[in-house]
């Protein structure tokens, strides 16, 4: 053996090692030394940065996006409410690659274009709270189908969620409006409201209509969730929970009844004309068979009805047609299915009630006649000799629609049967200035309504109006175009639908809105009552409103009234109206369907106005079609089904409405149901 | 050699010191000790970190039962039976390592090269082999000459390190190989190399340093290390490394409690099963934990050198000496890798991260070191 056989304990190599052992024993020491004092600084000396930015990793606050308030019709019928939606969702931090995840859906259920573009759209904007939906309401039999296969689709899940529906489609879209995803228009303007808080959570907002007009109320609080998340950002638990409050539900004038009737009388009016159109077709073919036969097919009425409860100035009906579904909205409308809708002729878009611009044509008689008669430009008794010519100072003479005129007539009787060239000589005489104030005082040529989602003024022509706009002086020419409505003129269903209100009422302004009232949270009643939106209009003769009032009666009770085609046989009231036939500019350059068929005349647009009962008024309605037969002929019988629907009781009988003004709203929602059913049981 | 050690067994042991009953059973009793309660600080730090499922919880108690096992082995062989067979077995680990970077039996994982596939055995990593092997052999080589060493048996002590440190680093494995480097190091240190190569490599290291300082390191390089004991600047600092400093500075004096911390149960820290272990420890025992496990550290520190010190031939003092030293270098490159001094190089916590081979490597190094405590007598 060598070396190794020394005896340990005093081998001379022992102190040696013994130094060195120390050395590094130090050595070690110091290095410890620098560990705590490392671990010091980081555990004692900035715990408390360190101990917040633990905080913040672990959780999140997520928001909850409130239930949006209910909008309900004169009934308690939802206008717009909520519904179920399973959603096909993506748990975006577990998929890597889309265009796989795409088709790996696409073995269960169908994926169209629309819904990779939106899920592509939206996926960026996810906080770590939310999934990305790729596929909004699920059916039943997709729902079966996912969630059997789930094993095999990782990354997705099926969710619960609210979502906006309009259980009528397309019937009030233009009226309640609908929602959509907030883009950064909306986004900018939520900021520049500070309203930010307010929209953490929710991804949608009002975008025409009375959810526009309305969207603070509708929108309710966000709520929030404290949670514990992970470092992919799954929640692991609840930590604490504020719930949202639900917006306001907003109770409507509008009444599904009276605005379905008047629908199904649109639809009547149309297979009517198809029948016409098919008939005429028929003869043709019969009489020249040469031409081959065509099928006719006319798609649907254009046009507006607005409705006013003449007591409340509610508006109880609000149409206009041909209109378009708006859940697609809610959703995300596709891509092809809304180009075209909005590349139409039809523009189903195009609100025809409130935004929709027409010359009124003789629907302004009664209201210039009035002003005219009222300020002494006229009398009542004076008659006039209608000859069917009208001649102006330049020479130029202007006919009556009637050939050889209507005779010797007064102003009742010009309103009656709607004689032109007596309101080319009321027009003449007036001047401009006078029909000006006196039209401005029904509120044409201004906006009046309330909450109509961006109602246009339409025009009251003036002499600045005409210099400012055609850099033109005003001739007395146009003036007497004034006195049948054409010319200058522009008015919305909306404007004639107030105006014959402020007629049925006598000058008495209000404020016309949609909305009635809505419910607190805690069940208060709020009723909207905005001011009158003008002050009355006070004539110096007050008698002069009920003679109109006659004269307009006449309009439908007379033989020879421009009307009378309404049956008024089984009338439980009397009805009190103006029919108006104006030219349809907007079409000159389309070619129609119609027409070939019908001929000329139905490129005019017809209106009428009218209300009912005549000696108390209660309901006034303005109606226009476009390209139809003649106001009294296809618009008055839908307006006759409006005031019936209305006015009548489900025993046909006319309606007591001086007791149904002094019963509380009716409140049939199930949030509120709750309050009532404590009150209840406290009896 | 069997027959003698059997003789020796029954031989009369009058003339010598009394030998205590663990002395006989090969077990040095304050490491067996201090290793337990390691491996217990280690369990109650996996068990909050692998929560869920404890999966791996149950495997590294199967590692660990292997390691003790391996360890208690190893403390019942001869330290000469090491020494005589270490040469054999760092070759073989040079020719694996040869095998792993040159030829298709290596596989590759994570952009290294460092497990050898072996048909029948299955995976493992050469460099474990030069890990246990390469001190042995140094300290066998060195102890065959006089105290101070000579410069040039130094030399080749240094090529014996320096072949494995470089195939190591080629895999790459930076961490690894330097690691190996420093237990070959340290057993020269020991050796006796004389005090002037000593200041003289010190001074060399110094003026290298500072040459590195100027010419080799980036602007944001020098930042970083100018910020070693400065927390506030870990905004420029990886993921990773935020992640851990949260884990650790967010525990405070006493820690967020058993089970309770957020960054580590939550999966904010990655790996924190493995090399960053002692984040679960800080977070959840706070600053006071992390003292207790450092301390006991040290006493394992301590009586491996006292072993050092005490043991029965100068193979065995550079043996223990180095073996101790190379455990102290894991634990102190482990927790200042993670708490952000040094940059991140894959050292694990010594008996405390989870991993198989790491454990028994470790395990079986000290069953080394209790062999040269039991066997002092040379007995």
């Amino acid at each position: 053996m060598n070396h190794q056989s020394f005896s340990p304990s005093n081998h001379p190599d022992k102190r040696s090692i013994r130094n060195r052992v120390l050395l590094m024993l130090l050595l070690t020491f110091i290095l410890s030394t620098v560990l705590v004092m490392r671990l010091h600084t980081l555990q004692v000396k900035d715990y408390e940065r360190y101990s917040t930015r633990s905080e913040d990793n672990r959780i999140h606050s997520c928001p909850i996006a409130p239930t949006r308030g209910v909008i309900y019709d004169v009934n308690g019928e939802i206008l717009a409410g909520n519904v179920t939606s399973f959603n096909l969702v993506v748990l975006r931090h577990k998929i890597r690659n889309d265009e796989k995840l795409f088709e790996e859906v696409k073995k269960y259920v169908d994926l169209s274009d629309d819904e990779i573009a939106h899920f592509k759209r939206k996926k960026d904007y996810v906080g770590l709270c939310d999934f990305v939906i790729l596929k909004s309401r699920l059916s039943d039999i997709e729902i079966a189908v996912l969630s059997a296969n789930r094993p095999f689709l990782k990354g997705v899940e099926i969710e619960a969620s609210l979502i906006r529906n309009y259980p009528f489609n397309e019937y009030f879209a233009h009226s309640v409006g609908y929602i959509g995803s907030r883009n950064d228009r909306d986004n900018k303007r939520i900021d520049e409201n500070l309203a930010t808080k307010q929209y953490i959570g929710t991804k949608i907002i009002g975008k025409t209509g009375l959810e526009k007009e309305y969207e603070p109320l509708l929108l309710g609080a966000p709520g929030n969730m404290i949670a514990e998340v992970n470092s992919n950002g799954r929640i692991i638990r609840e930590l604490n929970r504020e719930h949202p409050k639900t917006g306001k539900n907003l109770h409507l004038f509008l009444d599904s009844k009276v605005q379905l009737t008047a629908l199904n009388e649109l639809e009547n009016s149309r297979l009517k004309i198809e029948k016409k159109a098919q008939a005429q077709e028929r003869a043709r073919f019969e009489k020249d068979p040469s031409k081959p036969f065509r099928e006719i097919h006319v798609p649907n009425i254009k046009g507006a009805i607005v409705a006013i409860d003449v007591k409340t100035g509610g508006i109880v009906a609000m149409i206009s047609n041909p209109s378009f579904d708006p859940n697609p909205f809610v959703t995300g409308y596709g891509f092809k299915a809304y180009q075209v809708l909005s590349e139409s002729k039809d523009k189903p878009f195009l609100n025809r009630a409130s935004r929709g611009t027409y010359a009124p044509a003789s629907t302004i008689k009664p209201f210039i006649g009035l002003g005219a008669v009222d300020k002494g430009f006229v009398s009542w008794d004076k008659k006039f000799n209608s000859t069917g010519f009208y001649e102006l100072k330049n020479g130029n003479s202007k006919k009556d629609w009637k050939k050889g005129g209507h005779g010797l007539i007064d102003l009742q009787q010009a309103i009656t049967e709607s004689v032109n060239t007596y309101f080319y000589d009321v027009a003449y005489r007036m001047k401009l200035e006078p029909i000006h104030e006196t039209l401005a005082n029904f509120g044409l040529g201004q906006v009046t309504a309330h909450d109509i989602y961006a109602d246009l003024p339409g025009l009251n022509p003036s002499r600045q109006w005409k210099k400012d706009n055609r850099k033109q002086s005003w001739y007395p020419g146009d003036t007497v175009n004034l006195g049948i409505g054409q010319g200058y003129f522009l008015v919305s269903p909306m404007q004639m639908a107030i105006a014959t209100t402020i007629m049925a009422r006598k000058g008495k302004w209000f404020s016309p809105r949609l909305v009635d009232y809505y419910v607190e949270a805690d069940g208060t009643v709020i009723t909207v009552s905005p001011p009158p939106a003008r002050e009355d209009y006070v004539l110096n003769d007050q008698r002069n409103w009920d003679k109109m009032h006659k004269a307009m009666e006449q309009v439908i009770y007379n033989s020879k009234g421009t009307a009378k085609i309404i049956n008024t046989k089984d009338l439980k009231y009397r009805i009190a109206g103006k029919t108006g036939t104006g030219q349809n500019v907007s079409l000159s350059d389309e070619s129609h369907y119609i027409d070939t068929q019908i001929g000329s005349k139905t490129r005019d647009n017809a209106w009428f106005v009218s209300f009912a009962p005549a000696d108390n008024p209660r309901l006034a309605i303005a109606i226009i079609l476009e390209n139809s037969d003649h106001g009294g002929s296809v618009a008055a019988p839908i307006a006759r089904k409006m005031f019936d629907a209305y006015l009548l009781n489900e025993n046909g009988q006319l309606k007591d409405f001086s007791t149904i003004d002094e019963v509380e709203p009716q409140i049939n929602i199930q949030m509120e149901n709750e309050q009532i059913h404590e009150g209840v049981a406290g009896e | 050699m069997n027959n003698s050690d059997f003789s020796r067994q029954t031989s009369p042991q009058g003339l010598r010191k009394p030998v205590s009953i663990y002395q006989k059973a090969h077990i040095d009793l304050p490491l067996l000790l201090i290793v337990f309660v390691l491996i217990g600080l280690g369990l109650i730090a996996l068990y909050s970190a692998d929560y869920n499922g404890l999966h791996k919880f149950n495997r590294q108690l199967a590692n660990l039962s292997v390691g003790v096992v391996v360890m208690l082995f190893f403390s019942r062989v001869h330290p000469r039976h090491f020494q005589y067979w270490s040469p054999i077995v760092y070759l073989i680990g040079l020719v694996m390592l040869v095998l792993v970077l040159y030829t298709p039996l290596g596989v590759e994982a994570n952009k290294a090269t460092r497990w050898l596939k072996v048909p029948i055995i299955g995976r493992f990593q050469p460099s474990e082999i030069i890990k246990l092997s390469l001190p042995i052999v140094v300290a066998g080589y060195l102890s065959r000459f006089a105290v101070p060493v000579s410069i040039k048996y130094v030399a080749v002590a240094l090529l014996i390190i320096v072949i494995p440190t470089y195939l190591i680093n080629r895999q790459p494995d930076l961490g690894t190989s330097l690691l190996i480097a420093a237990s070959g190091l340290v057993v020269i240190f020991f050796a006796g190399l004389r005090w002037r190569w000593i200041f003289l490599s010190i001074i060399i290291g110094i003026f290298g340093s500072i040459a590195m300082w100027h010419y080799g390191l980036e602007v944001y390089q020098q930042k970083r290390v100018l910020a070693v004991l400065d927390s506030s600047d870990t905004l420029g600092a990886s993921y990773h490394a935020n992640q851990a400093a949260i884990a650790i500075g967010s525990g405070g004096w006493s820690g967020k409690g058993f089970l309770q911390g957020t960054q580590s149960r939550l999966n904010f820290v990655p790996e924190n099963h493995t090399d960053y272990i002692i984040t679960v420890i800080a977070e959840e025992f706070g600053f006071v934990g992390f003292l207790v496990l450092l301390i006991i550290y040290l006493l394992l520190i301590i009586r491996g050198f006292y072993i050092a010190t005490q043991a029965y031939n100068n193979f065995q003092r550079y043996l223990a000496a180095s073996l101790t030293f190379t455990f102290f270098i894991y634990v102190f490159v482990n927790i200042a890798m993670v708490s952000g001094i040094l940059p991140v190089v894959g050292v694990p916590l010594p008996l405390v991260s989870y991993g198989g081979t790491s454990v028994v490597t470790l395990l079986a190094s000290l069953g080394v070191l209790m062999s040269i405590s039991t066997h002092r007598h040379n007995e």
